[in-house]
């Protein structure tokens, strides 16, 4: 359910706005309507429990030490973050900091919002800004260093400001505030527990944690001191951990549960015959290969274009994600804003030419290749389908399945195999994704050097570039540079496929894929 | 009951025991043909892909159906038959060459050595197989070799417990005492006297725990722990079958049916073994 | 007399026990160092510093002798520190003694259905051998016992819970919750787990009670006039009582096992679901954890089924 161009162009057009007056230093208000529904005939009823189905155990509910992107989606009802992200467009709005201003691109300033105390009383100021962005910035701990290498200090100005010194402009802090890194722990609750914080964490969000029995269930209560008039409708949260997503939808056709999200695509003909309600929605997260390219064959620009040429996405989408998926070679949807339409019709499907660039690079004989890839039945149903595909350009892959940690551990850190199949979930800005994956700095990238040498210059240029249309345009090049040297194989962006019992109402889903609850309510 | 009736029963089980031992012998010789000609007898590569055919109901273009990935079940079936016998025959292998030289060991030598390689077995067989199965493969690292091997060193207890007791027998039999007479070493002894007596209980032992690691083999592909796609293998694709319940229940009956019939045919031969080669038992 | 000769006895069972417990852990400890490649790295995980190494290699003491090793992690578990788990850091203990009650509760429920359904059918082939129940009953028991569990498992839940909708297909309450519900979140598994258990105990049963029948003293019975029922409840059951006991302590173990796979069918989140889990995550405090608790479950039960031996059996006491 993509949406109409037509709405696509008012998101542009609204964002953009919105963007401008940003870029040109004004503060924005926070008085900012909430992209929420029209308000329906019916209002939300407050109260209830709603009973959720994970297929993911957080592996860390300390926003800074986590190191999975579905985390988020168990973070979000605890954690507020700095600045909020349109999650109709993926662009910057007023979060904890209800305005901001970057007049001077090497000083950040953010003007919080008042009278907002975090789940164990303790008041959300600026020392506790500070306090949090130190750690994420420094504590070894962190997963999130990286973005936020460009912060040089940070510095309370106001009991409800602080501002963010940088050693280079940095267009996409405004994202990374969004993103784990701008998510508030209590600073008390941090110091008293120690290394054990993230199993005990405290937010300022709609709702607290009350429980996490692991891989089991996590027990969300409502914060009764919620700051915000629009607290959320539900009393609470009960999300349980099942990670067989079939086994999953099971549980809510016996009305055992009511919510579920990520479900495979082949899943909707059973819920929609168990009259559950669904939601499909499209989202940024990307299945990809992965691949390391400063060591053969992958070395060779000819066999990595055979690699994305071989591929067969059409088909791959028909047998993993029931058509459902959106095929791309570019990892950003035909929905964002920053697409680039120059890269359409690239990499088409051509087993024979990509046999053709594998004898041009003198492997007549096809190419081994092995390749780590995530030991649940769904990845390996993609990398079955994938071995497949690429036996008939010749190119042989050896998979080696392993769990989600050690994917990185071996493919990233220790920079074993060749390639890697996994999903990047999606941040919210281009340039947070560049930076992630080509970044000779990046533990993402494997091959740890830059693919071309003209990468490290596009990609400074799109952190730099303030106002939308040359980021865009910055983006854009970025997008070709990676593609002209085929420096990854993207491969499908994930439909998000939710279902819910039909009393479940307000469910929206997003394109990051991660769902929110705050506006989800029971019909009466 | 009359000497009559009780001769004639005798001669229907006989009959029936014997009944038992051909057809399941036949099975798995049927059943290891299919393994040897599986390329040549399956109408489709197990790994073939078909577009059109995702999770197809049993029909004539697919004898069983096809699977999530439209491949043809009947030919997965018949290339997850090598796969299940190899990664049972290789346990049973791992357990034989860890049971037998410590179960003839302890067996022998009596004393602290035989003390301390029985609590070890004792020790061992007070895991639940699975449980240690699991935690062996977790270490080792998953797949069909791996796992095969860690059911083995799980199973190998039993075949020690088994040799030894065999081998204490033949050591207090009387033969043993007239052949050292004669001046023969205790390799000798061991090699030549006692060895060939525990054989046959073994042989009986091995075919029933063929049964076990088949089983066992099943659970941890189930589990995800045992062979890995794109291999077929009965386990896994019953856990495939599983997650598409809803959608084409009949995947799940064909490989579990293969998994249970093979494991019947193995128990029905060693139960059969048992008998023909106990002279005791012949007549019970 | 009784009291003293019982202590004796459970003393006698201690000490056999003991060394088999501490092998046990051995064995157990012993488990993470099959593990190929150096553990330090194994245990730091994705995106490790070298400080991160050195620091889990201390930490975990992995620069010591491997003896020096398992006594300090003996001591820490005897102090009920079974370390945290590598994946989510919550500690082992609270994981186990969180999902120990639903599985003893699957497993205390299959055994319950195995014996109460084994035996009698194992006393009725008995009673009429080679009549069609016995054949009945052997075939069964032929097929209960070369049958997955997980496969009847599947075929469960696809018929009496998605189908007809009588029973959940999946989940578990926990029993101190509800212990109704529990027990009815519990019966199809249990029921799959079953299936082998009582085949195996209707075997056992039919055989010793044969063995009973065609011994020298019942035949002699048999020949002064009894009457067969006197004969079976005064001394088939009391000579059968030992086999039995003997099946039930075989049975505990494997139904424990069993469970790990079933609990997967199922989603249940007991200790089998735990140590798969943790198995294909590599969190191997966790496996540790697991398969320590199991060790100990099962020699516990066996020191108890030795105790019955004895007092059942006045012979094995004499030994």
């Amino acid at each position: 359910m993509r949406r109409t161009d037509d709405e696509l162009r008012q998101n542009i057009g609204l964002s953009r706005r919105q963007w401008l007056a940003l870029a040109g230093g004004a503060a924005v208000s926070g008085m900012m309507p909430f992209t929420g529904e029209p308000a329906s005939a019916q209002s939300p009823k407050r109260g209830g429990v709603m009973k959720i189905v994970s297929p993911h155990n957080p592996t860390s509910m300390d926003p800074i030490t986590g190191r999975h992107g579905n985390d988020h989606i168990m973070l979000f009802p605890v954690f507020e973050t700095l600045i909020n992200v349109d999650l109709e467009t993926l662009l910057p709005k007023p979060g904890l900091a209800e305005s901001w201003s970057n007049a001077d691109p090497l000083n950040l300033i953010l003007n919080l919002r008042s009278g907002i105390k975090f789940h164990d009383g303790t008041p959300f100021d600026a020392e506790a800004v500070r306090f949090n962005l130190e750690r994420a910035r420094t504590d070894e701990r962190s997963r999130v260093k990286i973005d936020l290498v460009f912060v040089k200090s940070i510095e309370v100005t106001g009991p409800l400001q602080v501002t963010l010194k940088l050693s280079e402009p940095d267009i996409v802090l405004l994202a990374v505030l969004s993103d784990r890194a701008g998510m508030m722990s209590s600073p008390k609750a941090i110091q008293e527990a120690g290394e054990r914080y993230e199993r005990a964490p405290v937010g300022t969000g709609p709702w607290s944690l009350e429980s996490w029995r692991d891989a089991e269930k996590l027990v969300y209560a409502r914060n009764e001191t919620y700051w915000s008039e629009k607290a959320p409708a539900l009393d609470g949260l009960e999300i349980s951990i099942i990670p067989e997503v079939n086994t999953g939808l099971r549980t809510l056709i016996a009305k055992q549960n009511d919510f579920a999200f990520q479900l495979a695509p082949q899943q909707k003909p059973v819920a929609e015959r168990s009259n559950l309600t669904i939601a499909l929605g499209q989202t940024v997260a990307t299945y990809q290969i992965y691949l390391n390219y400063s060591k053969p064959p992958f070395d060779n620009l000819k066999v990595r274009q055979a690699m994305c040429h071989a591929v067969d996405r059409e088909e791959l989408n028909k047998l993993t994600m029931a058509g459902l998926g959106e095929p791309t070679v570019q990892t950003l949807p035909v929905a964002h804003w920053a697409y680039n339409k120059e890269l359409e019709g690239t990499y088409r499907h051509d087993p024979e030419l990509a046999r053709k660039l594998l004898a041009e690079a003198g492997f007549d004989k096809g190419v081994d290749v092995e390749m780590f890839i995530n030991n649940d039945q769904r990845s390996m149903q993609r990398g079955e389908v994938l071995v497949e595909q690429y036996k008939k350009a010749n190119i042989r892959i050896l998979m080696r399945s392993v769990p989600v940690n050690e994917l990185g551990a071996k493919f990233m850190g220790e920079r074993l195999g060749n390639a890697a199949l996994s999903v990047y979930t999606g941040r919210t800005d281009p340039s947070q994704f560049f930076s992630i994956m080509f970044d000779p700095k990046s533990f993402i990238n494997a091959s740890r050097m830059w693919g071309a040498p003209e990468l490290e210059k596009a990609m400074a240029e799109c952190r730099t570039t303030f106002n939308l249309e040359g980021r865009k345009k910055a983006i854009g090049r970025v997008l070709k540079i990676v593609s002209d040297n085929a420096l990854y194989v993207p491969l499908l962006l994930q439909p998000e496929l939710n279902a819910m019992l039909p009393k479940v109402r307000g469910y929206k889903p997003n394109m990051l894929g991660k769902p929110r609850f705050e506006e989800v309510y029971f019909a009466s | 009951m009359t000497a009559q009736s009780s001769k004639r029963s005798l001669w229907q089980r006989r009959h029936l025991r014997n009944f038992g031992l051909y057809v399941s012998a036949a099975y798995l010789i049927a059943l290891l043909v299919l393994s040897v000609l599986a390329p040549w007898i399956a109408p489709y590569s197990p790994t073939h892909q078909d577009l059109g055919a995702v999770l197809m109901p049993p029909g004539p273009q697919h004898l069983l159906g096809a699977d999530d990935l439209g491949r043809d079940v009947f030919s997965r079936l018949i290339f997850g038959a090598p796969l299940s016998l190899f990664g049972s025959i290789l346990a049973v292998l791992v357990a034989c060459a860890i049971g037998l030289p410590f179960g003839l060991i302890a067996g022998f030598s009596g004393g602290w050595i035989d003390a301390v390689i029985s609590r070890t077995i004792d020790t061992m067989l007070s895991f639940p197989a699975i449980v240690l199965a699991i935690g062996v493969t977790g270490a080792l690292g998953v797949g069909l070799i791996n796992s095969m091997i860690a059911i083995g060193i799980v199973f190998s207890p039993t075949v020690a417990r088994l040799v030894r007791g065999q081998t204490l027998i033949g050591r207090e039999a009387l033969y043993v005492d007239a052949g050292r007479c004669f001046g023969a070493t205790n390799t000798r002894l061991v090699l030549r006297h006692i060895l060939p007596n525990a054989v046959q209980p073994v042989i009986v032992q091995v075919t029933l725990l063929l049964a076990t690691a088949l089983l066992a083999e099943a659970s941890l592909s189930f589990l995800g722990l045992g062979v890995q796609p794109p291999q077929p293998s009965w386990g896994a694709m019953l856990s495939r079958a599983y997650h598409y319940m809803e959608i084409e229940p009949s995947q799940m009956y064909a490989p579990g049916l293969a998994i249970l019939m093979t494991a019947l045919a193995f128990n029905t031969l060693g139960e059969s073994l048992r008998v023909l080669l106990d002279p005791t038992m012949k007549n019970r | 007399m009784q009291g003293r000769r019982s202590l004796r006895l459970i003393g006698h069972g201690l000490l056999q026990a003991g060394p088999i417990l501490v092998m046990a852990t051995f064995l157990v400890f012993a488990l993470m160092h099959l593990v190929p490649g150096d553990l330090a790295f194994t245990l730091a995980g994705e995106n490790a510093t070298r400080e991160r190494v050195e620091e889990i290699r201390s930490l975990y003491g992995l620069d010591r002798p491997v003896l020096v090793q398992y006594g300090s992690w003996l001591w820490k578990m005897l102090h009920g520190d079974l370390s945290v788990s590598l994946l989510s850091g919550e500690p082992v203990l609270t994981s186990i003694l969180h999902r120990l009650p639903v599985t003893l509760l699957i497993v205390s429920a299959a055994m319950a259905l195995s014996l109460l359904l084994g035996i009698p059918l194992g006393i009725l082939a008995s009673a009429r051998p080679r009549s069609l129940i016995d054949s009945f009953v052997t075939t069964f028991a032929s097929i209960g016992i070369a049958l997955p569990s997980f496969w009847l498992a599947m075929i469960l839940v696809s018929l009496l819970a998605l189908t007809f909708q009588w029973f959940p297909v999946s989940g578990m309450v926990e029993p101190k919750v509800n212990l109704f519900d529990a027990l009815y979140h519990a019966f199809l598994p249990a029921v799959a787990l079953a299936a082998s258990g009582v085949a195996e105990v209707a075997r056992q049963t039919r055989s010793a009670l044969m063995e009973v029948q065609s011994s020298q003293y019942v035949r002699t019975l048999v020949a002064k006039g009894l009457p067969a029922s006197q004969i079976f409840w005064k001394h088939g059951l009391k000579n059968i009582s030992v086999t039995l006991l003997t099946v039930t302590g075989l049975l505990f173990n494997r139904l424990l096992g069993g469970t790990v796979v079933i609990e997967a069918v199922f989603a249940i989140s007991g200790m089998g679901s735990l140590v798969v889990g943790a198995a294909t995550g590599k969190d191997y405090p966790v496996v540790q954890g697991v398969m320590l608790t199991m060790v100990l479950i099962v020699i516990t039960i066996n020191l108890v089924i030795e105790i019955l031996y004895a007092l059942l059996d006045p012979r094995v006491a004499r030994q």
